[in-house]
């Protein structure tokens, strides 16, 4: 009986949770389009459209996982009083407001810039999924074969290890210096970015290959291609996802830099533009955008990753 | 017609500051259809042979003929089962019977191969399990399926190394009565090579039981076991034979265990 009245209450103090965050929004809502906190022009109808996108999100998410609602509730939660916090600040002036500036008129720079910055996104996503996946398509057949064979290894994987902690931002003065234009320099910037670790984590997945597994595969008789792509690649794939991860987080930041250095669209020369004009609401803006294709792209990945290893996650 | 014939089988590891002999001198020869288990205390070779068997490792010295080909390599026509990893986790239990069969069958259709996987899932009561991935099966099921792919690719020979040694005893009964059905469910029983630790194992199963000695491997000892089959595990646990059998067995065991136990310790008091 107790334990039945226990789960009533983790239960009711979920709904709670549920209905403090919708709460928050619906306050901040109603605040923003009363009184709001900054004056730019459609500041208040974006920012309260994107309060308003945020509250059905999270409606939403709740009902796709209404059995274990903590999680989403947290993290939503978490959101509101940043948001929350932003706000205190902004309007009570704690710091600077030039510098920091009140989410209505960051969210104004939307309705001014929206074609910069989707032309942007679209910018930075295009070199950036054509350099990680040609980094890929050559970092897995390469250490497939540089894991399986000694010799190989032997010299190679000392190799990358030396190569791989090299900033690829580096490579930029080359790289535009060689290449014909900035999209083939930054596209190859991104490559040596991402390659270097998806090598070294292929290498170590196919090395560390249970051997008794290699011995089951050479029982049945298979040719070499067959190891390779059948027995090697799956089972080396748990450590090329995290060499993968740590490719994808590397060459997202080396193509802000590279924006930052050398480009006229994307959002590092966005960022950094804007900066350099003291416009610190539309950098502002732009972070929130990066921050949310970054949150986009690892989605992505996660879910790549959760099929690839679906055998693994069996175990529980 | 498949014979396996062992003939001066030697295996030497050569280590940083010495070298062990694993096996030495090993004469065996397997008549076609014969049920052979290997026995003997942990160390004394018998999973190096196995794998010298398979072509996974190569002898310092001797050959091995399987049919009519000398075993330089790993090959479709030999089968083997491992206490475990056998099974690929990536891939479904069916998943796993279907890649097995397609690379040891070239000749094979695909609808066949689906057919022939989805029956030996069928024979062995796994159908319901087809999409599992071995990590979500119990041990006892993994031995299952890894014994049924043996089976289902065919082999001219099967070689199995300890393939119950990790299950409990219950289990181990159903596997070791699951096996005898598959190997003698065909016209004609396959030769089969068999390792254990388990005396009891080995007389149910076997036709001649090899005994081996460590350091360095070799034969000591091989018994004939001469009763009928099929054979009923209960009934032959009351015979007079079969008593005089694992009581000879153990004592060859045992004679060895005292005798590696005696030489450890006059090594310890030689260090002293």
């Amino acid at each position: 009986m107790r334990v039945k009245n226990e789960n009533i209450n983790t239960k009711l103090k979920m709904n709670l949770q549920t209905l403090l965050v919708l709460g928050i929004f619906l306050l901040l809502i109603i605040v923003t389009l009363i009184s709001p906190a900054g004056s730019e022009i459609y500041g208040k109808e974006i920012f309260a459209a994107f309060l308003v996108l945020i509250a059905f999100l999270f409606a939403f998410e709740i009902y796709l996982n209404r059995k274990d609602s903590q999680k989403i509730n947290d993290l939503f939660l978490l959101i509101g009083l940043i948001i929350i916090f932003w706000e205190i600040i902004t309007r009570l002036a704690l710091v600077d407001t030039n510098l920091l500036q009140p989410p209505e008129n960051v969210f104004a720079v939307y309705a001014v810039d929206y074609l910069t910055i989707l032309t942007g996104i679209f910018s930075s996503l295009s070199i950036l999924s054509l350099g990680y996946i040609i980094a890929v398509a050559a970092a897995i057949p390469i250490g497939l074969f540089m894991g399986w064979k000694k010799r190989l290894h032997n010299v190679a994987y000392p190799t990358a290890k030396a190569l791989g902690p090299i900033p690829p931002t580096v490579y930029i003065p080359y790289a535009i210096a060689l290449l014909p234009s900035f999209f083939a320099s930054s596209v190859f910037v991104i490559f040596i970015g991402a390659f270097w670790p998806i090598l070294v984590g292929v290498v170590g997945g196919v090395y560390n290959i249970d051997h008794r597994l290699i011995n089951s595969a050479r029982t049945l008789g298979l040719n070499d291609t067959t190891i390779m792509w059948k027995v090697l690649l799956p089972g080396a794939l748990p450590s090329i996802f995290q060499g993968a991860l740590i490719g994808l987080i590397i060459s997202f930041i080396t193509l802000m830099v590279a924006e930052i250095i050398g480009s006229s669209s994307g959002l590092g020369w966005y960022l950094q533009s804007q900066g350099q004009f003291a416009n610190y609401a539309a950098v502002m803006a732009g972070m929130i955008v990066v921050s949310i294709v970054v949150i986009f792209v690892t989605m992505i990945f996660d879910r790549i990753q959760d099929y690839g290893l679906r055998w693994q996650k069996a175990q529980n | 017609m498949t014979k396996i014939e062992i003939n001066n089988v030697s295996m030497n590891y050569e280590l940083e500051e010495y070298s062990t002999s694993a096996l030495h001198n090993i004469n065996l020869h397997l008549e076609d259809g014969e049920f052979v288990s290997i026995i003997g205390p942990s160390g004394c070779g018998k999973s190096t042979l196995i794998d010298i068997i398979a072509g996974l490792k190569k002898p310092t010295q001797g050959t091995v003929i399987v049919g009519n080909r000398e075993v330089t390599g790993p090959g479709p026509d030999l089968g083997i089962v491992f206490q475990d990893y056998s099974l690929f986790p990536w891939m479904t239990a069916y998943e796993n019977l279907r890649f097995a069969i397609e690379h040891t069958n070239e000749n094979l259709e695909s609808k066949e191969i689906d057919e022939k996987a989805k029956k030996y899932l069928d024979i062995v009561g796994l159908s319901n399990f087809a999409n599992k991935f071995p990590n979500t099966l119990s041990g006892g099921m993994r031995q299952r399926l890894a014994i049924t792919r043996m089976f289902a690719t065919e082999p001219k020979v099967f070689l199995m190394d300890e393939p119950f040694g990790a299950l409990d005893a219950l289990n181990r009964v159903h596997m070791q009565d699951l096996l005898i059905y598959l190997w003698s469910r065909g016209e004609k029983s396959k030769t089969t090579l068999y390792v254990t630790h388990d005396v009891d194992e080995a007389i149910l199963l076997s036709d001649r039981i090899v005994v081996m000695t460590p350091l360095p491997g070799q034969i000591k000892e091989i018994i004939d076991i001469k009763f009928e089959r099929p054979r009923c595990r209960n009934d032959i646990v009351k015979c007079a034979e079969y008593i005089r059998l694992r009581s000879n067995l153990l004592s060859l065991l045992n004679e060895e265990m005292l005798d590696a136990l005696a030489e450890q310790e006059k090594h310890m008091r030689d260090l002293v």
